[in-house]
C-alpha cells in the first residue's frame, strides 16, 4: 500500500502523498522530537523533511526505499535546526508531555536533568544515530544508509553515545550516594 | 536505602518520555503547503545521471550550463539592482577564479568540473524555484537573489578525510567540517543565494513564509553515490529584518 502511495505521489497526486504523511508524520515527529530535544524545533524538522520529500519524490528511483530515504531528509532537517540554533542552546530543560509519551517514574527527576544534559552535549551525529536505534529500532545497516557512513562509523557513534549517556546516570548515582552518606 | 538501578531501563524510558504524536496545525499546514510546492522532476537539471551520454553531448551541456550561469550573474549584477550587500571587511581573502586542489594519487570517478557543474546547478535551481514563487506572490519572495552564484575552491578528498569549514577571514568559531562517507569525495565550496521555507503555523491557511540569505556554502559529492551527498551553508547576510537566525559573516 504505502509503495502504491509513493508511486502515485511520485506522478504529483498530493492526495497520495498527505497519506504519506498520515502514516510517517508521528513516527518522524517522534525521532525529530527525541534528536532536537524540543517541540517546535521537531515540528519545523518535519515540515522541512515533508517539503522537501514531496518536493524531490520524482527523483527517488526506488519507491520500496521511500522510508530510508524520508529517513535521510528527516535526520538533515535535524542537522539544520540544530546547526541554526546552536548558539541558543546552551541549556535547554524539556519538559516531557504528559499522556502515553509522559513522564515515567523509572527515571527520577535528577536521571532526567542529568540525561538531558549529557544528550545535549551529544553532536548532532551521535545523538541522531541513538535515536535511531534505541527508539526508532532501525537495525545499523540501515541507519548507515539514513546518514550517510560507514557500518563501523555507526557502531563507533553508537557505542559513544550510549556510553556517555550511561555514565551520566553513574555519575548521578554516585552524587545521590555522597550526599545521602552520614557525616 | 536505595533499589539497585539499571542504567539502560532508566536510559529506555528516558527516551520514550516526550510526544508521539504530530500536532494536528503541523498536519494541516505541511498538508495546504504540498498542492503549492512545484515538484522536481528529473531530466532538466541532471539529464547525465539519468541517461547516457557521449563524452561530446556532455562538454556541449557543461557549457550550457556554465554560460547560462554566466549570463545569469552577468543579469543579477545589472544596475537595477534592488539589494545592496553590505559593505565586506577588506580583510577577506577570496581568489579571482576558484581554487582546484586535487592531492596527488587521490583518484575520482567524477571530475573537477562535473562537480562544479553539479554545484553551480543546485543553486540555479534555487533561484528558479525561487522565481516560481515569486512569482505566485509568496511572502518574502522579493528579496532574491542576493549574492551572484560562484565558485571559490574545488578540492579532492581522500578516504576519511574531512574539510575544515572556515568563514572568508580564516576563522572557525565553531570549529565545523565536512566529512563523507569514509571514502574519496569532492568539496566545492561556492557563493549564492538560498532561502528557508517556513510555514506559518500561527495561520491555519499554512501561509509560506522565506527567509532569503546570501550563503557561503559547502558541498559534498562523495563517489559512493550518483548524486550530492550534502549541503552545509554558512548564512552571510540577509536584508530580512525579521529573519530568524544568526548570520555567521559576510560573503565577498
Amino acid at each position: 500500500m504505502r509503495t502504491r502511495l509513493v508511486e502515485r505521489a511520485k506522478e504529483g497526486d498530493d492526495v497520495a502523498f498527505s497519506e504519506l504523511v498520515d502514516l510517517d508524520g508521528d513516527r518522524c515527529y517522534a525521532i525529530a522530537y527525541r534528536i532536537l530535544r524540543d517541540a517546535e524545533r521537531a515540528q519545523d524538522a518535519v515540515q522541512q523533511a515533508f517539503l522537501l520529500a514531496w518536493r524531490e519524490l520524482p527523483r527517488l528511483r526506488d519507491p520500496e526505499r521511500f522510508g530510508p530515504w524520508l529517513h535521510r531528509l528527516l535526520v538533515n532537517a535535524c542537522y539544520e535546526e540544530l546547526r541554526r540554533h546552536r548558539r541558543w542552546t546552551t541549556r535547554i530543560r524539556s519538559l516531557p508531555v504528559d499522556g502515553p509519551g509522559g513522564p515515567d517514574t523509572t527515571v527520577s527527576v535528577d536521571d532526567r536533568d542529568a540525561l538531558d544534559r549529557a544528550f545535549l552535549r551529544l553532536t548532532p551525529e551521535h545523538r541522531s544515530v541513538f535515536v535511531l536505534h534505541h527508539h526508532a529500532g532501525l537495525p545499523l545497516a540501515e541507519i548507515a544508509d539514513v546518514v550517510g557512513v560507514p557500518l563501523g562509523t555507526v557502531k563507533s557513534r553508537l557505542h559513544y553515545a550510549t556510553r556517555t549517556l550511561r555514565a551520566a546516570i553513574v555519575a548521578d548515582s554516585q552524587v545521590e550516594s555522597t550526599e545521602a552518606r552520614p557525616a | 536505602m536505595t533499589t539497585p538501578r539499571d542504567p539502560d531501563e532508566i536510559l529506555s524510558a528516558w527516551l520514550d518520555e516526550g510526544p508521539t504524536r504530530l500536532p494536528d496545525q503541523t498536519r494541516r499546514a505541511i498538508g495546504v503547503a504540498i498542492p503549492t510546492t512545484t515538484q522536481r522532476r528529473p531530466g532538466w537539471t541532471a539529464p547525465w545521471r539519468y541517461f547516457d551520454m557521449t563524452p561530446i553531448a556532455r562538454t556541449a551541456l557543461a557549457a550550457l550550463v556554465l554560460a547560462t550561469v554566466i549570463g545569469g550573474t552577468v543579469y543579477m549584477l545589472r544596475p537595477t539592482q534592488q539589494v545592496a550587500a553590505p559593505a565586506v571587511s577588506p580583510s577577506l581573502i577570496v581568489p579571482a577564479s576558484p581554487e582546484v586542489v586535487i592531492p596527488s594519487g587521490v583518484v575520482s570517478r567524477k571530475s573537477a568540473d562535473q562537480v562544479a557543474q553539479m554545484a553551480l546547478e543546485e543553486i540555479d535551481y534555487k533561484e528558479r524555484h525561487f522565481a516560481e514563487l515569486a512569482g505566485r506572490g509568496v511572502v518574502g519572495a522579493t528579496r532574491f537573489p542576493l549574492a551572484p552564484a560562484r565558485i571559490i575552491r574545488i578540492q579532492l578528498m581522500r578516504a576519511g578525510e574531512t574539510y575544515p569549514m572556515r568563514h572568508f577571514d580564516g576563522t572557525s568559531p565553531e570549529g565545523a567540517a565536512m566529512s563523507g562517507d569514509g571514502g574519496v569525495g569532492w568539496v566545492i565550496e561556492a557563493i549564492g543565494t538560498d532561502y528557508t521555507e517556513h510555514l506559518d503555523r500561527s495561520n491555519v491557511s499554512g501561509t509560506i513564509l522565506l527567509d532569503s540569505k546570501a550563503v557561503h556554502r559547502f558541498f559534498r559529492f562523495d563517489d559512493s553515490s550518483p548524486d550530492m551527498s550534502s549541503i552545509l551553508s554558512f548564512p552571510c547576510w540577509t536584508a530580512d529584518a525579521s529573519f530568524r537566525y544568526p548570520m555567521d559573516g559576510n560573503c565577498p
